[in-house]
């Protein structure tokens, strides 16, 4: 029905390719993110799917139709842009009705599909009010009716909840993704901020200079990322990684951590006698005592109560270069430190020594990058 | 029909809305200019379209470059690029600065400092006119009585005094132009490097050499050369206040260009000092040329 | 704000006042000689103020001259010379402000041009050009000359001017399915206003001041002079009735003057939308 197709499609500005070879398939009422630091090509993918960029190569289908060559206004689509784009000089009323305008419909359908919208996202009372008289929020939500009421076939939204401040945003969003669910409507969204990437969507789309890094569900991409781009950019705090060499011991493969061995998911195994990285989450590192626990130096205790970040220091010959740690996102990691995310009732500080275990089962091995 | 709205013909719909300015300036200015230079290069008394074109010469050039009227019209016209220019640019700033100070009525002063743009040339030439009158002008009484002549100055028949004449209706139309892109240029200072000389100690004059000066440096250049070309161009001004007279003494280029085509009928000259003048003010705009270039692009 | 003290208060207004009284003294030099009966011009020393103020000097001219003519002239033309001209520069403006066009350089030196063609040269081909359409005695001649070299400048402010709006307005317009054209004059210019009265502004004044253009075309029909080809005839080479004259010419300027005083405050942003820095 309305599902949505990306086939080959490639974008270039001269010699620069922004969009290398894109084939995506959305389907009819997902919930489709686009996410990757900026200058990935999201922003772009999303330009060329509204019609409001060529493409170099490759078709784009909404609803099964080819609509490569026809203009926005023709698409079927609704759109809401980061800086909500409102017409000034026009009332809500008339900003969400705008595009029915332009479609001919009479006037009395349209005062009637624009009150619809208007009472679903609590305007009725600014209908007559002017852009420049509302607040943020209210503004994000005529530009919210401006879409919904024209019932199109997709909905594209390009970071709109950047401009918001942090408390509206939560809040918005939770609003926009049930907004989604009530309307079942096709939904295809860029955002840079990863952690809206993982609450909204249904599908993730993880780009990296014009290319699809990985597509799936949140949980996917969560659990196993295909390569260690996605592996640092999905999660907050970011992955750690550090380095070890392989060795294998009946059948095992092991590495080293600060003297002490770890058990390698099997996988690793095929990797003999090299060097690799890997990567565990600071939610998945167990915090125990014993005999075998690595035991390592606490540099810097975060507190917020029962939820503790610890930060301890990578031991040298475990460090990744900087410029491989480099993801993008707002919140970077360094190669020299690594992160336990630990709730518990503990009391920890700085320079005290704990025990670690990295669990098997929670270690992602990469070789050349991706994720074996 | 071509759909301008999809993606791929969007720019099209551009060169479409360019269409109109561009048939404009190519039929009014490019083409004109064109036949001109032709006709600088001919024989032509009268220019007509069509019929036959006189055989090629730069007979108008030579000429011109021999004759001493030519020679005493750019003389004449850089004199007034000079004088005009100079005292405009000093007013200009002067009034600038006064309406970017924070007082009452602060708009209004701005609107009446501007005024004079307002008034038509004619008018203000005939305003002029009268308060030069060399028997009943109030210049002349103020002058009288400020002691600083003996007996009353014939304006607009005594060569010296019309070049005066002229000069202070250029001025008095010209600088409200210039006070407006310095207007513009003073508000753009960004406030923190005056309160960052202040903090090191500088006083008003300081500041003013050392930040506002400066910082209007390139608008002051875009102004002195729009006021160059427009004291190049001017007609109405000359024209009507002295003909040019007394003596040819306010003949600039561009009233020499109009008196040979419409007063003696000898358009081929006419056109080839108009030409001649055109490639001066190319000349002397060529700084601008890529700055403008740069802004509209 | 640091506040002024009350000598420097006052220095400022003093300065303000003074430098007014100069630079508008030809204005109220104007009206006064306008109002005074002709026999009190030849005074000397001049009068500051007219003794009797004769105000009929005003209906004089309106019966005696075709004063009247020439004022409806001159609005004629130059409300076609701001139609045409406005609508030339919208387009192209809105063209070099959104489209990344190749041309756009050459827009630059277009404006460049306009300004230092010396219109006298130009009106020798323009002559031979309109007389060959049977335009010369037409006021179109003038409307058109007029408009060509207004259009550059015009076209730079409303550039200017444009890129000020943000581009996400226009793709919103086309997502609802408004058409380019539809684009320009339902979402742009309603909200172009400051804009459009700047360069409205500069249309007008350069029309109503224009004399070259009126006078080499317009010469050989006297009922389509303009108030610029009148007052010039007024002024005679050995005697003028002065206070005719300035009655005139402030009847001539108070149009022009009203428009500005309406439209004057957009002018610096105009000029500032497309300034150099």
């Amino acid at each position: 029905m309305a599902s949505v197709t990306f086939q080959n499609v490639k974008k270039s500005y001269g010699s620069f390719e922004a969009i290398k070879d894109l084939s995506l398939e959305i389907n009819d009422g997902e919930f489709c993110v686009f996410v990757g630091p900026s200058g990935c090509g999201k922003s772009t993918a999303l330009k060329m799917l509204a019609g409001l960029e060529a493409t170099s190569g490759g078709t784009i289908m909404i609803g099964g139709k080819d609509v490569t060559e026809l203009g926005p206004g023709k698409r079927d689509i609704a759109m809401v842009f980061q800086n909500y784009a409102l017409y000034p000089h026009m009332s809500v009323h008339d900003n969400i009705g705008f595009g029915l305008k332009m479609r001919g419909a009479p006037r009395a359908e349209i005062d009637r599909k624009v009150a619809d919208a208007a009472r679903m996202l609590e305007l009725t009372p600014y209908l007559s009010r002017k852009p420049r008289a509302l607040s943020g929020g209210q503004r994000q939500r005529v530009a919210l009716g401006r879409a919904i009421v024209r019932e199109p076939s997709a909905f594209l939204m390009d970071e709109p909840l950047s401009n918001l401040d942090a408390k509206l945003r939560v809040q918005t969003r939770s609003e926009i993704v049930k907004l989604q669910h009530r309307l079942g409507v096709t939904t295809i969204y860029v955002t840079h901020d990863q952690i809206e990437a993982l609450t909204m969507a249904d599908k993730i789309v993880v780009m990296r200079s014009g290319e699809i890094q990985q597509v799936g569900t949140p949980q996917d991409l969560f659990d196993t990322p295909r390569n260690m781009f996605v592996a640092g950019f999905i999660g907050s705090p970011g992955m750690n990684f550090f380095t070890g060499v392989v060795t294998v011991e009946n059948g095992q493969a092991y590495t080293s951590f600060a003297g002490k061995p770890v058990a390698l998911p099997d996988a690793a195994v095929r990797c003999a006698n090299r060097t690799v990285v890997f990567g565990i989450r600071p939610e998945h590192i167990e915090v125990l005592a014993g005999e075998s626990a690595i035991r390592m130096p606490l540099t810097l205790v975060e507190s917020l109560g029962t939820e503790k970040i610890l930060h301890l220091q990578t031991p040298e010959s475990h460090r990744l270069q900087s410029s491989e740690m480099d993801f993008g996102t707002e919140d970077q990691r360094d190669a020299q430190t690594m992160l336990i995310r630990v709730i518990d009732d503990n009391r920890y500080a700085t320079g005290q020594v704990i025990g670690l275990k990295f669990p098997q089962d929670k270690i992602h091995v990469f070789d050349g990058g991706m994720r074996l | 029909m071509i759909d301008f709205t999809a993606p791929r013909h969007r720019a099209k719909f551009g060169y479409l809305l360019l269409g109109p300015a561009v048939v404009l300036m190519a039929a009014i200015i490019v083409y004109p200019i064109l036949l001109s230079v032709s006709i600088s290069m001919q024989d032509v008394r009268i220019a007509r379209i069509g019929g036959e074109s006189e055989p090629w010469t730069f007979d108008n050039y030579i000429g011109l470059f021999q004759s001493a009227e030519f020679w005493e019209a750019c003389w004449i016209t850089s004199k007034f690029v000079l004088f005009v220019g100079g005292v405009s640019l000093v007013i200009a700033l002067a009034t600038a600065i006064l309406v970017n100070q924070k007082f009452h009525g602060r708009s209004a002063a701005r609107l009446l400092v501007m005024l004079p743009w307002a008034v038509p040339e004619v008018v203000a030439t005939v305003i002029w006119a009268w308060m030069l009158d060399s028997s009943f002008g109030v210049v002349n009484w103020m002058l009288l009585r400020l002691g600083l002549i003996s007996a009353q100055i014939p304006f607009t028949s005594d060569p010296t005094a019309a070049f005066f004449a002229v000069s202070f209706v250029m001025i008095w139309k010209g600088y409200p132009m210039m006070a407006i892109m310095l207007l513009a240029g003073l508000q753009s200072i960004p406030e923190e490097q005056y309160q960052a000389a202040e903090v090191d100690g500088a006083g008003v004059w300081q500041r003013f050499f050392y930040v506002t000066i400066p910082n209007l440096l390139p608008v002051i250049g875009v102004a002195l050369i729009m006021t160059t070309l427009w004291v190049f161009r001017d007609f109405a001004i000359i024209n009507v206040l002295t003909a040019g007279g007394p003596l040819g003494s306010t003949t600039t280029l561009s009233i020499l260009t109009f008196e040979k085509s419409f007063a003696f009928f000898r358009m081929g000259e006419g056109a080839a000092v108009g030409v001649i003048t055109l490639i001066i003010c190319a000349i002397l705009s060529r700084g601008m040329i890529g700055r403008f270039a740069r802004s509209v692009h | 704000m640091r506040t002024r003290s009350l000598p420097g208060n006052i220095a400022v207004y003093a300065t303000v006042g003074a430098v007014l009284i100069t630079l508008l003294f030809p204005i109220y030099w104007m009206v006064i000689t306008a109002l005074s009966p002709s026999n009190q011009l030849r005074s000397f020393p001049p009068r500051f103020w007219p003794e009797n103020p004769q105000f009929n000097v005003f209906s004089d001219i309106l019966a005696a001259q075709p004063f009247g003519l020439w004022m409806v002239n001159t609005l004629l033309i130059a409300l076609a010379t701001l139609i045409l001209s406005l609508t030339v520069s919208i387009l192209a403006a809105y063209a070099l402000s959104r489209h990344n066009l190749r041309g756009g350089e050459s827009v630059g030196l277009f404006i460049l041009l306009a300004k230092m063609l010396p219109a006298t040269l130009l009106i020798i081909p323009l002559f031979a050009i309109f007389k060959s359409m049977g335009l010369v005695g037409n006021i179109w001649s003038v409307v058109i000359a007029q408009a060509t070299m207004i259009v550059p400048f015009a076209t730079w402010m409303l550039k200017g001017y444009f890129d000020t709006l943000p581009h996400e307005l226009e793709q919103a317009a086309l997502v609802d399915g408004c058409s380019p054209l539809g684009i320009i004059f339902r979402v742009i210019l309603p909200i172009s206003a400051p804009g459009l009265a700047a360069t409205a502004l500069y249309c007008f004044v350069i029309s109503w001041s224009d004399y070259l253009f009126a006078r080499t075309f317009l010469s050989t029909s006297e009922s389509t002079w303009t108030l610029s080809m009148g007052i010039a005839s007024m002024k005679g080479e050995f005697t003028t009735s002065w206070n005719v004259i300035m009655a005139a010419s402030l009847m001539a300027s108070v149009p022009i003057i009203l428009v500005f005083l309406v439209l004057e405050r957009f002018l610096v942003g105009g000029l500032s939308a497309g300034a150099e820095k």
